[in-house]
């Protein structure tokens, strides 16, 4: 059986990002797996070395604080699911809460980037790439820069949209990957909108490298944001 | 002598523009770019009124306009929807005259949230209303508590706020801004509902961030709330719907005025009674108000009935990256008793501008559709794949469900294809594809 902990469900859940549970836990029933999936948040008894998969979405930046807080309680928990290699994907701001600052405040220290609040908005359709997943895409809305080394950063941006409402200028750093850990920037149901990082997930859980895989609309729905994107670059 | 100008200018243009129907931001843009400062420079009626917030503001503007203008008094809004401060400018200047008295018993604005905070820098609204603050647009609004901050900027201590009781969020206005007062539900004026939402934006208090505790539950965030914390809850309302029946379509105002609905969703109702509000504020007589909103059909086009060969059908707006304003065209599908067959169109996310993102998808609730007498859905334009993927997460029956890129094409199927009354679903930069190929009625 697989156990997927969605963390802070009702507190960093704020561009639908519960659906990148419901998808993952779908493909893995598909596969014929026992899935379990436990939503945790503030104040609840977490063991997370029960978890195969620990997940975490975006929230406001108020919300972002009182993950963070709550969850720096919780470190030596939260190390040992990592050392025992539960797989850890925290998406849109709360990638924050892996690096090491959030503004003046510790964050968890597993990678070395720091965020930094603006008062200001970054907001915009993305493409980025990496070797692992190849082409993603998805949409950015943070008003949180992060300083940090490129080595460490996930992604490299293809397309970063740049209309007159993204006040903000982004800098290059995008995601963040080390052994089972994973993050990026990117909000929403990101695992339903990129197949290829959907399976990457499925196969880590199940073990699995070759199975059958087909999903034409979710395949379909990155195909026409993939193509509408490409056109604008 | 640079107002003078300013008004000329924008006088002429607006005269040129309404020649070629154009519209109405371009006067006021020139008007200030010849002075700055013209909106300070104006001399404005005893009240100006100013309505924000995520959804509702074009109805409640339209309905506080009517009883207002039935009430006796002379008003001038923004009716062409050009909420920014150019629009704004262009309204007024081409209302005042030479001398920059604006010539009305009321100035009616509907303001943009985000922008709002440029107008109000040069003039402040004596009455300014906040329906209620959604997850809406958030591609280009960020969040709910992101538009909470940037809507306080806008709100100087002369302005009467008129505010949402049962909005969390909105409601929060008032805690720093004392000059305040609140419409809102009684909570014994519906039978039990509870948040059958998607996602739930009222767990944490807004305030300090504490558990919320809600007695009642109308949707989403919206309720009768206090936090376990601190001192924030429902407010004291000073006008109340105190009892109401969607399945009739029926409501009560204060105990006594009875409002018959003709759209039949609670947030048709709260627009319903902000405009209450509003017109008792400005001594308007409740029998003439009443009257005025008592089955006041929206004429903003939200909704349409239509004739598709010889199917009925009745298109439902709602907006693109705004899932309440689905749900609640969603909800009054849900309380059809008859047969009904969805159309959902997600073709251009939006009119204004170029976006990809579908992630709000996740955030409506579908499952309403999950009923026996929906016998088919049909889900159509080019996200239609990711429609298609968000309903494989619902309970709803996929046998029901019929997916079409081409949305000429599906409407060639429903015209035979139709089970009962169609309902459309979708959004103003997409309804054109759909109404240009109907009989409207």
């Amino acid at each position: 059986m697989i156990r997927i902990l969605h963390l802070y469900n009702d507190l960093m859940n704020l561009y639908g990002e519960y659906g990148n549970v419901a998808v993952l836990a779908d493909r893995l029933k598909d596969l014929g797996i026992e899935v379990e999936t436990v939503k945790k948040s503030l104040g609840d008894d977490i063991c997370f070395s029960d978890y195969d998969f620990i997940y975490c979405g975006c929230g406001t930046e108020k919300n972002l604080r009182l993950a963070l807080s709550d969850l720096k309680k919780r470190k030596s928990e939260f190390d040992e699911a990592v050392k025992k290699g539960s797989i850890i994907l925290f998406t849109g701001n709360a990638m924050s809460l892996l690096g090491k600052k959030l503004d003046d405040e510790d964050a968890l220290n597993y990678g070395s980037f720091s965020s930094l609040t603006s008062d200001k908005r970054y907001t915009g359709d993305v493409v980025v790439k990496n070797d692992i997943f190849g082409e993603v895409v998805g949409f950015i809305n943070k008003c949180i820069l992060i300083e940090g080394s490129k080595e460490e950063s996930l992604f490299d941006y293809l397309y970063k949209a740049n209309d007159e409402d993204a006040h903000v200028e982004d800098n290059e750093f995008e995601g963040f990957h080390q052994n089972n850990i994973y993050a990026s920037f990117i909000i929403g149901p990101l695992l339903v909108k990129n197949p290829v990082v959907l399976r990457h997930f499925v196969s880590l859980l199940s073990n699995i490298k070759d199975f059958e895989y087909n999903y034409p609309y979710a395949e379909e729905s990155y195909q026409v944001t993939l193509k509408a994107l490409k056109e604008r670059m | 002598m640079k107002k003078i100008l300013a008004i000329i200018c924008a006088r002429l243009l607006r005269f040129i523009g309404k020649l070629f129907k154009r519209g109405s931001s371009l006067p006021g843009k020139y008007a200030l770019k010849i002075d700055p400062d013209i909106l300070s420079e104006l001399t404005l009626p005893s009240y100006v009124i100013a309505v924000t917030g995520s959804n509702g503001k074009t109805s409640t503007v339209e309905m506080i306009y009517q009883v207002l203008t039935a009430g006796g008094k002379k008003v001038i809004y923004n009716k062409e929807g050009s909420n920014q401060i150019e629009g704004v400018t262009t309204l007024l200047l081409s209302n005042c005259d030479i001398k920059g008295h604006v010539k009305c018993d009321v100035v009616l604005l509907e303001s943009d949230e985000r922008y709002a905070r440029h107008t109000f820098k040069h003039f402040q609204p004596t009455h300014y209303v906040i329906t209620n603050l959604y997850r809406d647009q958030m591609t280009r609004n960020g969040h709910p508590e992101w538009m909470y901050d940037i809507i306080n900027e806008s709100i100087y201590d002369k302005s009467l706020l008129i505010l949402n009781s049962d909005d969390p969020l909105v409601s929060l206005f008032g805690h720093q801004h004392p000059n305040s007062l609140y419409f809102g539900i009684n909570p014994q004026a519906m039978a039990d509902d509870e948040n059958i939402s998607v996602y739930n934006d009222g767990v944490y208090c807004p305030n300090c961030k504490a558990k919320m505790v809600y007695d009642k539950h109308y949707f989403n965030h919206i309720g009768h709330f206090r936090c376990s914390n601190c001192n924030h809850q429902s407010k004291e309302r000073l006008h109340e719907i105190s009892s109401i029946d969607l399945k009739k379509g029926e409501m009560i105002i204060d105990g006594e005025y009875a409002i018959k609905l003709a759209l039949k969703s609670l947030y048709n109702a709260y627009n319903i009674l902000a405009a209450y509000t509003i017109a008792c504020l400005l001594d308007v007589d409740k029998k003439v108000s009443i009257n005025t909103l008592n089955n006041y059909i929206l004429k903003n086009g939200r909704v349409v009935s239509f004739l598709l060969g010889d199917k009925e059908g009745t298109l439902l707006t709602s907006k693109h990256e705004n899932s309440i304003s689905y749900d609640q065209s969603l909800r009054v599908i849900a309380n059809e008793d008859r047969d009904v067959t969805v159309l959902i169109i997600v073709d251009a996310i939006s009119r204004k501008y170029f976006t990809s993102e579908t992630s709000w998808l996740w955030d409506i609730d579908f499952d309403l559709l999950n009923k026996n007498n929906v016998k088919k859905i049909y889900l159509v334009g080019a996200y239609a794949a990711d429609l298609a993927e968000r309903f494989r997460f619902t309970a709803v029956d996929q046998k029901k469900i019929f997916i079409e890129r081409d949305i000429e094409k599906s409407l060639e199927t429903l015209k035979t294809d139709t089970i009962g009354n169609l309902y459309a679903v979708t959004c103003f930069s997409d309804q054109h594809k759909l109404l240009d190929r109907v009989v409207i009625r």
